[in-house]
């Protein structure tokens, strides 16, 4: 069975992005959040193969969010996705337990050779 | 650190530089940059007026104005498919737009020691809607694409809170100041006008 992702970020258009390039390789997106307390949520209920994660975000940011995962299962997968403006935030997130990250806007070579090195 | 003391052209080049290298790399062809000018933005001038706020060591407003056919060549670029209007998605992306804008300018900035955070994007449609309470003159400059011109507009505010404290707290503060409740949408920018 193909892997399965939770696709983490406020803005829509960014969800679909992922979406899209996720879904043209044969990935599953099996979920959505808008946020990173909605991400620990349906990580909890889904249990996928890797979460992406945005940085900033309302109500939970990403880096609470990667801390809060990995409290429920210390070998969560999960792929920052931030802008060149949170390089600090994302440092934060990498010490947290994250995996590996993309630069937004993102390109379809570089979030799927980091998928597919992170999960097959 | 010392406090930051950047000028008001300093902060319009680094987002004038920010919104070229963008479009650049969105675009595959460079804007043709024209020339600053002093000008007053409180009214939207474009058909279609993206908005970010930046707090910091810095604080100000940030615009990208353009018309409706340079917003839907850009669109095309970032949706990749053809687009005809503007609708959830496409105004999520337009905002998505002035986020990397203005991300990349807060880097530029931040290599010059000035830790800024910018808010959420909202983007507003239509001329002559209100845009920001404050009468500052902003700089601006316009960038020429194929389809159309961007005119990017600059705000400066002011310097702010934590321009004084040590590098830890500077960061410390900007975490906190990004991330509180009401900073930013629970879902998508709310337009500023209908």
């Amino acid at each position: 069975m193909s892997k399965s992702v939770l696709v983490t970020d406020d803005a829509l258009y960014c969800r679909m992005e992922l979406k899209n390039i996720l879904t043209s390789r044969g990935y599953r997106v099996v979920g959505e959040a808008r946020n990173g307390q909605e991400a620990v949520e349906r990580y909890r209920e889904l249990r996928p193969d890797l979460v992406t994660m945005d940085v900033v975000m309302p109500e939970m940011d990403g880096v609470a969010a990667v801390k809060k995962i990995r409290e429920i299962d210390p070998g969560a997968t999960i792929l920052m996705c931030s802008s060149m403006g949170q390089r600090s935030l994302l440092m934060e997130a990498l010490q947290a337990g994250a995996s590996d990250f993309v630069t937004k806007p993102f390109r379809d070579r570089s979030v799927l050779n980091s998928v597919r090195k992170l999960i097959g | 650190m010392d406090s930051v003391r950047l000028d008001k052209r300093e902060l319009a080049e680094a987002v004038i530089d920010a919104a070229s290298m963008v479009l650049t790399d969105l675009l595959k062809l460079p804007p043709r940059r024209g020339q600053m000018q002093i000008t007053p933005i409180q009214f939207t001038r474009d058909e279609l007026t993206i908005v970010t706020r930046i707090s910091g060591d810095i604080s100000g407003e940030i615009f990208l104005g353009m018309s409706k056919e340079a917003a839907l060549a850009i669109l095309r670029q970032m949706l990749r498919r053809e687009v005809t209007g503007f609708g959830r998605l496409e105004k999520s992306a337009l905002a998505e737009l002035g986020t990397l804008v203005t991300d990349t300018a807060l880097a530029l900035l931040e290599e010059r020691g000035a830790l800024c955070y910018s808010t959420w994007s909202g983007v507003v449609t239509g001329r002559e809607e209100r845009v920001t309470p404050f009468s500052e003159p902003t700089l601006a400059a316009p960038l020429s694409l194929a389809v159309g011109e961007v005119n990017v507009n600059v705000m400066f505010e002011g310097y702010a809170p934590f321009a004084w404290a040590s590098p830890e707290a500077r960061l410390a503060a900007r975490r906190s100041l990004r991330l509180s409740p009401g900073e930013r949408p629970a879902e998508e920018p709310v337009p500023l006008a209908a």
